[in-house]
């Protein structure tokens, strides 16, 4: 680019535009919606944001659908993460309308720190599973065999602070086993990325995310053992962004569809009456 | 000399005051916000010192793995003339634009138990993921490309009299190398160096998908501050500010007041 050549008079110029564009394109992405793949709805609707466990995304996938073909006047917006990191993000001020999270201990957090409406309840129950890749490369045939090698077997596990990572220290609390974890993953999504990968000869993931990767691993049962499950808890923001939808969706929730949802993604029923309180 | 900072326009500062706040502020929050009186007595649990530790010393061995193959390939991508080199530094720099879990999937690609180099390994009993060994590959996958760049601009900038003067007086290619250009390019070595190694220290992405989390073995200071964020922020933020004070001397020493200890004297 020789100096006086148009090109170089006009950089600043060529510059200006481009920046424009760019801020346009941006802009034009940001403000349009997906309404080229889906029918415009009939009534309007109203989206409910719901921060929900990872663990918790085939049984929401249901209701959604379920929203979805009845045409409700309301759809998920749903976002997915380990619940510690639900949780921290929460408490740093992040804007939601309902949250699910995998343990009850997390909610009552959140409902001590006023984050929730008061009225915090169980959706399911979930269990533990050891999990390993299709091909098994570790040769496990059972929960014991597991133990037996555990020292010489690569396993993940979810991290302490996490509830399936909770849950997998009290099993070996209970149980007196140790499972030698060579890796210890944010979210039990992570540990079963592991698993279908066939990074890790085995991992502890829940039972529902077994079920939901059926094909790509195999799952083995785990004795029964005190507390060996974890509640599935939902809660209405303190401030929703959408009151009214918000409380719609909480009642679908806990109601017999919600049921129903979570059912079929493979959860377990939600605590007695009398067992599901916070305290 | 004509002085000429006169003649720049107003304008200018609009945008950069901008810019150097939202630069600046997040960092200094953190420090205002952080708890900086306990930060010792915080530091002093075992799960972070062993965090710290481990990073200390995967950053230094992932350094020492770029000082050994970065250089030679700096100083080939600014002398060398196979025909393949402009071909081969895009893709060598690649990893300086990659986002680290990209970065971190690719090594899993490579060297994960199904991956193509992985696999065989695998079969002869030799597991490279979940260990500190994987952590140092991660780190130097993602921090090479600092000391490739840093050594290629500096012998690039060098002139060829001191290598022509080396050579008539009967030094050989690798004596020229060792005795005459090395030196010369000692300050890009040294800042190719302290980058290579904070790059490495703050590595995440990559070593969360790569290498795992697994205290002692695996799990960096950075990973540790990603799980301490979700039970104990306070301790999160604790070992945030050791790691800022850290990248602080760095950056100070690079492209602070302190760079005229790597600047060439002549």
């Amino acid at each position: 680019m020789r100096p006086g050549s148009w090109f170089h008079r006009m950089r600043g110029v060529i510059a200006l535009a481009l920046l424009v564009c760019f801020i346009a394109a941006f802009v034009l992405t940001a403000c349009s919606d997906d309404d080229t793949e889906a029918e415009p709805p009939a009534t309007p609707t109203t989206e409910v944001t719901v921060l929900a466990a990872s663990s918790v995304e085939p049984a929401l996938r249901r209701v959604d659908q379920d929203l979805r073909s009845r045409g409700a006047s309301v759809t998920l917006r749903s976002e997915y993460g380990g619940t510690s990191t639900l949780v921290s993000q929460i408490r740093s001020g992040r804007a939601f309308d309902i949250v699910i999270t995998a343990s009850r201990t997390h909610m009552a957090d959140l409902v001590d720190d006023g984050a929730v409406a008061g009225d915090a309840y169980p959706l399911a129950t979930n269990r533990l599973a050891l999990v390993v890749p299709a091909d098994n490369p570790g040769e496990i045939d059972s929960f014991d065999d597991f133990i037996a090698h555990a020292a010489e077997l690569t396993t993940a596990t979810c991290a302490e602070d996490v509830p399936c990572g909770e849950l997998a220290r009290t099993m070996q609390e209970e149980l007196g086993v140790d499972v030698h974890a060579d890796t210890e993953e944010t979210s039990v999504a992570s540990v079963m990325t592991k698993v279908r990968m066939g990074e890790v000869d085995a991992g502890f993931a829940y039972l529902t995310d077994a079920e939901a990767a059926d094909d790509e691993v195999e799952v083995f049962e785990i004795p029964d053992f005190p507390h060996n499950d974890t509640q599935i808890w939902a809660a209405v923001a303190a401030e929703p962004q959408e009151q009214e939808a918000a409380e719609q969706l909480f009642t679908l929730l806990v109601g017999e569809s919600g049921r129903t949802a979570f059912e079929e993604a493979g959860f377990l029923p939600p605590p007695a009456a009398e067992a599901s309180s916070l305290d | 000399m004509v002085r000429r900072t006169s003649a720049l326009p107003g304008l200018l500062w609009l945008p950069a005051v901008v810019g150097a706040v939202l630069l600046t502020l997040p960092v200094l929050s953190l420090l205002v916000e952080a708890d900086l009186p306990a930060v010792p007595e915080l530091l002093a649990s075992p799960t972070t010192r062993e965090a710290l530790l481990l990073s200390v010393q995967t950053a230094t061995a992932a350094t020492g793995l770029c000082l050994v193959c970065g250089i030679p390939l700096g100083v080939l991508m600014a002398r060398g003339r196979a025909r393949l080199l402009p071909w081969v530094r895009p893709l060598v720099l690649l990893p300086l634009v990659l986002p680290p879990v990209v970065a971190g999937v690719a090594l899993l690609a490579a060297f994960g138990r199904m991956g193509l180099v992985g696999q065989p390994l695998h079969a002869l009993g030799v597991q490279i993921t979940f260990t500190s060994l994987a952590v140092v590959l991660a780190q130097a996958f993602v921090a090479m490309p600092f000391m490739v760049l840093s050594v290629e601009s500096a012998v690039a900038s060098l002139d060829r009299e001191y290598e022509e003067a080396a050579a008539t007086m009967g030094a050989g290619p690798l004596a020229t190398l060792w005795w005459v250009v090395l030196p010369l390019v000692r300050p890009g070595l040294l800042a190719g160096t302290v980058l290579c190694f904070a790059r490495c220290l703050g590595e995440f992405g990559a070593t969360l998908a790569f290498a795992g989390s697994a205290a002692g073995t695996t799990r960096t200071a950075p990973v540790e501050v990603y799980l301490l964020q979700q039970s104990d922020p306070q301790a999160a933020a604790a070992l945030a500010v050791v790691m800022i004070a850290v990248a602080l001397i760095v950056v100070g020493l690079v492209y602070g007041p302190g760079r005229r200890l790597f600047s060439v004297r002549r």
